[in-house]
């Protein structure tokens, strides 16, 4: 019996692809066929005017318009086949079946009444003879799965004819099979639609069969690469899939599968960072959103299936696909050679093991106390909040833990402390310590590998990392006790070694990016350095390698953006943005050298007015910045050797160090006192460091000398850096290191005991100052902490009402006024005053005496007592506690929930997956080496 | 391209690099560098004032009237209190302080003067007591004071025939702790019974003299008060074998200083019995041994005597002055390490004599407000001890106002009326001053405490 084909051609333009051009292709195709079908449908889904002009010209027919974006299944649903019909053929405008392909496929449908579809092998237009699709299964968990995709065409596949389904392109339909299931499922979005009109028809007891002789050619089948077709894609698979596990659950268990929609679509989220497939995060949740929403289509979908439903689930579990197979399918993908060999890294052997434990060594040998100490104080260093719930708050918007009523965006610095804090979740404050004493040795970890980007030399790896160790910067920051600057130095090497391949690896750009926020975060001054590299970078990935990877280097800002919009958007508003560089920390007095006799020595890496530099200076006199020079005459000398690119590229790092530092030694941003603050040049001059650094190392691998005189000279660079470092590396012999034993917090201990685990307990403090005036702030909790300073107080441009307010109470209560002054001090929730110690000044003295016997005789204040910290005294009546308003906190939980989202999605984007560790392997591990290998 | 070209091009692109690198250092080192300072931020303010504060010494008090309680302490004779605002018309608060220690006692009055508004409300008020009591009889005057955190109090004697008293009181909000530690023929001590002696606000403390410095007949008190303010005062009575031989109150002097002032002290009769001298000054120098010149100085101008003493440290001297034309004198001790002192004069030894301590005034270059007990013969004494002459105007308040032209080194009396309040303002100079009373068994004195300045504004560093 010749079968009577209703033949159903979709046309779905596709953008880049002539669409008619495709349509005259497959009409010539179905008008060659061997078995003519008896009918044919074109139906027009949004085709342009030329398209839409062949398909009525054709001479078939029926043409039917559906709007655009309307999917090949619901196009296919919508047209019932002829009455006469026996079978239905679905083909697209972009596949060419052979001539004799529709004459095999009735001829399958006719062996068996039970076969209700047969599947052509879908090959590639382009080649015929690799296989688009040949089959299509599921997993247990109804995941589906193309067999044969992207395969070559060896017959492999041939002998086996049944198949769980199969591609809708292509495949022949009977009739009342197509019927009774109500066509393929409008909800299907061109992914799943056969596979599932395929498993439908096997529920109601039918088959589908494989035609391999049937041969359906598909043109432009080659995955899209842009992001954005892959999100579509992403997106269409997800949520098809979502749709059939609805429609396919048992009853009882679909509210249980709905449920589940969106907390799946999270962890999937997390999979595909962790998987560095950040751009599929969002199709995850838009296909959710669409199958938690598609309520009434999942209904319908259900409806027609019971209907068809004539045999359980039992005789399709042989049809799919085990894990086994799978993982099998995948080895086969991953298989790929390459013809580079890493070398080894040779951490062990190079010798930087070695390194790293001698510098341990040292740094014991040099801060010997440090190790019994419970906390760090002197300089910029203050104890840290007592307990990881006090960190984090200091960390969040809100209230601020130091001043009046000042509330606002915490410093990110707070953050980077809280989770240094939170590695010694029982004392926080020893994190500290033990901080300083692995600094030099990680510092020395950290130049190696940094090193390991610039020359294979194992000696040289060593004598970086010790150059590195020994910056004159870092031993400053040491030496001063600023922890932003020992931070500054740690972080700075991880940042060169993963950005330097951030373009070509997600794990580089995460932790990049990472490093770059905790680097910011410690030093804000850096901050516009940081941007011009970024924007080089930036351009250099957009031109070099046509934008490939450019996500990767957006990221890398992402977090830091991230961290500091709340700050910046309040600095922009009140329009002091200069306020931005200020240094986070503890403010730490000081004057500015007069004029520019300095400059010398801080383009060579000295921090002038630290407290080594002057050591220094008086031990080997005022050349002593010729110790530094063998380094910098080497990286100057840079560009002129064969990597002349990488040696520009690290001298401008060296240059915008320099210049950041000269241009922040001016700048003082806080205040202290009746003082000010100036800006730690340490951390620009680390950054300067790295590039002089880098440039020097380019010099030496690249000259071309004998080996003893490379030797010779990094001796020679390196051993005047040990000069340099000496008074510093004996400064707790000499006296001349500012680092003391704690203390564990700054008020006293009655204070500290009250507001150790209660950050509403509020403490006036004031201080007379040498001319007698008063400094005077609030701290709340049991100690001022590191990660409770603010910049926002210290670096304000101009007295807000509520500083006005705070020194009309300070005055009143040290003059004694006849006012209610106490009663305002515990409306505002201050429980405690204390009078600190007077400079030893008359001034001051009288002052304090004026202040304390005011506060004697005040009714409403009981004197705690004479503590070593200062005199102490209680408001003894009702204290309102300090509120936090529904609106702040409010907005404190959606600014961190928003960083915490972004910093957790960089961690999971820098976990290291397997296929990218091999990836890696199969490029140098040297940055900007052109010898024989390829830079990207 | 050719290995040739390639490595010219190198040459070039890095010659260049170096060369920029080099500029920019140079550059470095001779541009100038932005400079931007943040300023600490200050805010000046003028503190509000405070409220005035003053204690007066009370009751005059009677010792061992009671046969069966010979410790108790009952009230003699409740003084005549004059008191006046000084500014404005509101008149002040006047409350009374607790006597803790006397039986029924009434105790001394206080008066509070609440600042209104931005302008301090100052006050005056001074009090005077006549007994004729057979334990107890004489003239006693003196000034209510502010209380102050440390009070030198030179008079009073632990001798036989003294049943002197330390007056303490605390007119203040919040409990005060005082020490009281004395200067005797042994050098400083610290009595345990003038130790750490808590007076709860609002109350009034005695400590006998005897307590402290049994026998010791010239002691010096030092007053030093924590936790709030007092007011120290020394009621001092005699009695000669059964006669009682005066009375009087003796408020705070001048605090250790190189020179001392007692503007007006009165000799009243030369006569010196049984080896007691009718005149005498008490002298300390509480740190170190000091050298010092004792001068006095007719008031109104006049010959003076002077002599020369050596001072132990710690050690209080009697200096028994010569025999001088009765009269008003002023006393002035110049001495090289900070000393403080005292005149003692009796009017007789007769029953129905009475004696007076005068003390050191305080300068005063501010105008300052003086009430004048009731009593005889009312003087306000005003010494100029610069090297030139000053005008001060002295007015009684809400009336009349003249000048009294005060030359360099003297003093010039200047008769005033008993029960009212003046203000005396020195203009550009300083000056110290007193009120005495000069009467028939009727001797006393007390100094004008110096006027008080509005405080200066305080500068505060808000952080």
């Amino acid at each position: 019996m010749p079968a009577r084909v209703h033949a159903l051609v979709v046309v779905r333009p596709e953008p880049g692809a002539p669409s008619d051009l495709h349509l005259r292709r497959a009409l010539d195709a179905l008008a060659a066929q061997t078995v003519a079908p008896t009918a044919v449908t074109i139906v027009l889904c949004g085709a342009d005017a030329a398209t839409a002009l062949l398909a009525r010209e054709s001479g078939h027919a029926d043409v039917v318009t559906r709007p655009a974006h309307t999917g090949i299944a619901a196009a296919a649903h919508d047209v019932a086949p002829n009455s006469g019909a026996d079978a239905v053929w679905v083909l697209t405008q972009s596949a060419v079946p052979d001539p004799d392909a529709l004459e095999r496929l009735v001829a399958a449908l006719e062996t068996s009444e039970a076969v209700a579809i047969a599947a052509p092998k879908l090959v590639r237009w382009e080649d015929p003879r690799r296989m688009v699709s040949f089959g299509q299964t599921m997993t247990r968990f109804g995941r589906s799965v193309a067999l044969a995709t992207g395969e070559f065409d060896q017959g492999q596949h041939d002998g086996g004819e049944d198949a769980m389904s199969a591609d809708l392109r292509g495949a022949l339909v009977r009739a009342d099979t197509w019927r009774s299931l109500r066509g393929p499922d409008p909800a299907l979005t061109g992914v799943d639609d056969g596979l599932d009109l395929g498993v439908r028809a096997r529920l109601g007891a039918r088959r589908v069969v494989l035609v391999a002789s049937a041969r359906v050619a598909l043109a432009g089948t080659e995955p899209a690469k842009e992001l954005s077709a892959q999100m579509r894609r992403a997106h269409r698979e997800r949520s098809d899939q979502l749709h059939r596990r609805l429609v396919y659950a048992p009853l009882l268990a679909l509210p249980l599968h709905w449920l589940s929609v969106l907390p799946l679509a999270l962890w999937r989220s997390i999979v595909q960072l962790v998987a560095k497939r950040p751009g599929l995060v969002l199709p995850e949740w838009s296909a959710a959103g669409v199958a938690f929403a598609r309520v009434g289509a999942t209904l319908r979908a259900r409806r027609v299936l019971s209907a068809a439903k004539r045999t359980g689930w039992g005789p399709l579990a042989t049809l799919r696909v085990g894990r086994r197979q799978i993982r099998q399918r995948l080895d086969i993908s991953d298989a790929v050679g390459s013809d580079y060999e890493r070398p080894e890294l040779r951490f062990f052997s190079g010798g930087g093991a070695w390194l790293v434990l001698g510098l341990l060594v040292v740094s014991v040998v040099a801060f010997p106390a440090l190790l019994s100490w419970p906390a760090l104080g002197g300089g910029a260093l203050a104890p840290l909040s007592q307990t990881v719930a006090g960190l984090w708050h200091d960390a969040s918007y809100g209230a601020r833990s130091l001043g009046w009523g000042a509330t606002g965006p915490a410093d990110p610095f707070s953050a980077v402390i809280a989770l240094l804090g939170t590695l010694s979740p029982a004392a926080p404050s020893r994190a500290l310590v033990v901080l300083w004493v692995l600094a030099l040795p990680l510092a020395g970890l950290g130049g190696w590998f940094a090193a390991t980007r610039v020359t294979e030399r194992a000696g040289l790896r060593a004598a970086a990392a010790l150059a590195w160790a020994l910056s004159p910067a870092f031993l400053a920051a040491l030496v001063d006790g600023r922890p932003t600057g020992v931070l500054v130095h740690l972080l700075l090497p991880w940042l060169l070694f993963s950005a330097l391949v951030a373009h070509r690896a997600w794990t580089g750009a995460a932790v990049a990016s990472l490093a770059l926020a905790a680097i910011v975060a410690c030093a804000p001054s850096t901050g516009p350095a940081f941007a011009v590299l970024w924007v080089a970078g930036a351009l250099t990935v957009a031109i070099r390698w046509r934008g490939a990877g450019l996500a990767r280097i957006v990221w890398i800002i992402v977090p830091t953006l991230v961290l500091f919009a709340p700050l910046i958007w309040l600095r922009l508003r009140e329009g002091n943005p200069l306020a931005l560089l200020a240094d986070p920390g503890v403010p730490v007095a000081g004057t500015h050298q007069a004029g520019g006799s300095d400059a010398l020595a801080i383009m060579l890496g000295f921090v002038p007015d630290a407290s080594a530099t002057t050591a220094l200076a008086e031990t080997i006199g005022p050349w002593f910045w010729l110790t530094t020079v063998p380094l910098a005459a080497a990286a100057v000398l840079a560009p002129l050797t064969r990597r002349y690119v990488a040696a520009s590229v690290a001298l401008s790092i060296a240059v915008l160090g320099a210049a950041t530092a000269l241009f922040v030694s001016g700048l003082s941003l806080m205040s202290v006192g009746e003082g000010v603050s100036p800006v730690w040049i340490g951390c620009a001059l680390s950054l300067a460091w790295m590039g002089l650094l880098g440039a020097a190392l380019i010099t030496a691998d690249g000259v071309p000398v004998p080996t003893w005189v490379r030797s010779l000279a990094a001796v020679v660079a390196v051993g005047a850096l040990v000069v340099a470092a000496s008074p510093a590396l004996t400064s707790t012999f000499t006296g001349t290191n500012v680092l003391t034993n704690g203390p564990t917090t700054t008020l006293p201990a009655y204070v500290a005991a009250e507001g150790a685990y209660d950050a509403s307990v509020g403490t006036l403090v004031l201080t007379p100052l040498a001319d007698g005036s008063v400094s005077a702030t609030v701290v709340w909790g049991g100690s001022e902490t590191l990660g409770g300073q603010s910049t926002l107080t210290a670096a304000r441009h101009a007295l807000t009402d509520a500083d006005i307010e705070l020194a009309h109470v300070s005055v009143e209560l040290t003059t004694g006024a006849a006012t209610d002054v106490v009663r305002r001090a515990a409306d505002q929730g201050i429980g405690f005053v204390l009078l600190r110690g007077a400079a030893d000044t008359p001034a001051a003295r009288a002052t304090s005496a004026m202040a304390g016997s005011a506060m004697d005789q005040r009714q409403g204040l009981d004197r705690v007592g004479d503590t070593g910290r200062g005199v102490l005294w209680r408001i003894s009546g009702e204290v309102t506690a300090r509120e936090t308003d529904r609106a702040t906190s409010a907005l404190a939980s959606t600014l961190g929930g928003a960083q915490i989202l972004v910093v957790l999605a960089s961690l999971m984007l820098a976990l290291p997956t397997r296929a990218e560790r091999t990836r890696a392997r199969r490029k140098p591990r040297v940055v900007g080496d052109t010898r024989g290998q390829v830079t990207a | 391209m050719t290995a040739r070209r390639r490595r010219s091009i190198r040459w070039i692109a890095g010659g260049a690099v170096v060369a920029a690198t080099l500029a920019l250092g140079y550059a470095g080192l001779t541009l100038p560098r932005p400079t931007a300072t943040a300023t600490a931020e200050a805010v000046s303010i003028d503190p509000e004032p405070s409220a005035t504060v003053l204690a007066c010494t009370g009751p005059v008090l009677a010792v061992g009237r009671d046969a069966a309680n010979a410790a108790l302490v009952t009230d003699a004779l409740a003084p005549t209190v004059t008191a006046a605002p000084v500014d404005g018309d509101v008149p002040a608060t006047e409350l009374s302080l607790r006597a803790v220690d006397v039986a029924e006692g009434a105790g001394p009055a206080s008066f509070v003067g609440v600042p209104d508004g931005a302008s301090m409300r100052r006050i005056a008020a001074a009090q005077s007591a006549q007994l004729n009591d057979p334990d107890l009889a004489g003239f006693a005057a003196s000034s209510c004071v502010s209380p102050q955190m440390e009070t030198w109090l030179v008079a009073g004697s632990g001798a036989t025939g003294s049943a002197d008293l330390v007056l303490l009181a605390n007119p203040g909000e919040v409990a005060a702790t005082v020490d009281l530690s004395a200067y005797t023929a042994d050098g400083q001590i610290a009595p345990s019974s003038g130790a750490a002696l808590v007076l709860a606000p609002g109350s009034q403390q005695l400590v006998p003299v005897a307590s402290l410095v049994a026998n010791e007949a010239n002691p010096v008190f030092r007053v030093v008060a924590t936790g709030a303010p007092v007011v120290a005062a020394v009621q001092s009575s005699l009695v000669r074998t059964l006669d009682a031989a005066g009375l009087d109150v003796v408020t705070a002097g001048d605090e250790p200083s190189l020179r001392q002032v007692i503007p007006s002290v009165t000799i009243a009769t030369t006569t010196i019995e049984g080896g007691e001298p009718a005149a005498s000054v008490r002298l300390v120098a509480p740190d170190e041994d000091a050298t010092a010149l004792v001068t006095a100085t007719p008031v109104g101008g006049g010959q003076p005597v002077s002599q020369e003493v050596a001072l132990t440290a710690g050690v209080p001297l009697q200096l028994v002055l010569p025999a001088l034309a009765p009269g008003a004198y002023t006393v002035q001790v110049d001495a090289d390490v900070p000393v403080v002192a005292a005149a003692w004069t009796t009017t007789g030894f007769a029953p129905g004599d009475d004696f007076g301590w005068s003390v050191a005034a305080r300068e005063t270059s501010l105008p300052t407000a003086v009430a004048v007990a009731d009593g005889p013969a009312a003087t306000l004494t005003l010494n100029n001890a610069s090297a030139s002459p000053v005008d001060v105007t002295v007015s009684v308040v809400g009336g009349d106002s003249r000048t009294v032209s005060v030359p360099a080194g003297t003093s010039v009396a200047v008769p005033v009326v008993s029960g009212s309040v003046y203000t005396i303002d020195p203009g550009a100079g300083t000056v110290r001053a007193s009120v005495s009373y000069d009467g028939a068994g009727a001797l006393a004195s007390y100094p004008v405490a110096p006027g008080v300045a509005d405080t200066d504004p305080v500068l505060v560093y808000p952080h």
